[in-house]
């Protein structure tokens, strides 16, 4: 296990300092470990790049077309209500 | 023709006010989109694309053409619940410190808690635009739980 010497401002050791005196914590050097361990979890996505994808719709919504076209059976409030399980306005 | 499209296509088209979304309506458009396969047309090029990529180009050509502006994420809150003292998503403890108050379905108070941080947090928020019959009758609640003023699309203009 590595040492990093970090100086944090008045106000964060504060806030810290509450956390553990709330028993969220068991001390300072707890409260930092589990926020970077946090922190250090959180995943890249594996967002799609559809750049290319999306300049050509919008170069045909350019020409005054609509590239996008839904022709649903029930209205836009409908679908979506029905993907919350109820009653649409 | 869908009887607000003329009432969508006014208030997106328009620049100002801006329109912000939370990546929870960002994951709920996303869904819609992948629920209605077969009514989603889109031209050739990307027709053939595979499914996964032809509706994250959807979603993404509908922030583009709209002008949408997507939060980001609130942060997190320690809570303290039976042996464990976590951090969780911001926008699930505030749901759950407003239920009493609001009493409506989870996705709801998920939606409009988030909307409540982004506007403290992020973006100051004049309104909550929704077609929700649930939210619409708890307006009042909501304001002043919340501090949100919530309308129709259609009671835009």
């Amino acid at each position: 296990m590595g040492v990093v010497p970090v100086r944090l401002d008045d106000a964060e050791l504060k806030r810290i300092d509450l956390l553990v005196q709330q028993k969220h914590y068991k001390s300072r050097n707890e409260a930092i470990r589990q926020m970077l361990k946090s922190k250090l979890s959180e995943e890249l996505t594996e967002d799609e790049d559809v750049h290319e994808l999306v300049e050509s719709l919008l170069r045909i919504k350019k020409k005054g077309k609509d590239p996008l076209v839904l022709k649903l059976q029930k209205t836009a409030v409908e679908t979506v209500a029905e993907g919350r399980g109820r009653r649409p306005t | 023709m869908d009887p607000l499209y003329h009432a969508a296509r006014s208030f997106l088209s328009e620049q100002q006010p801006r329109k912000i979304v939370s990546a929870l309506s960002f994951a709920e458009l996303t869904a819609v989109l992948a629920r209605v396969r077969p009514e989603l047309q889109l031209p050739e090029p990307v027709q053939k694309e595979p499914f996964k990529r032809r509706i994250r180009a959807a979603v993404e050509y509908i922030f583009k053409d709209a002008g949408l502006t997507l939060a980001s994420q609130v942060g997190t809150s320690i809570v303290h619940v039976g042996e464990r003292t976590v951090p969780i998503p911001m926008e699930y403890s505030r749901a759950a410190s407003e239920a009493h108050k609001l009493r409506l379905k989870a996705l709801d108070l998920l939606h409009l808690a988030y909307a409540s941080l982004i506007s403290r947090l992020e973006f100051k928020l004049d309104l909550f635009v929704t077609g929700d019959q649930d939210i619409l009758d708890t307006t009042s609640q909501i304001e002043e739980a919340l501090g949100l003023r919530t309308m129709h699309p259609k009671n835009l203009a």
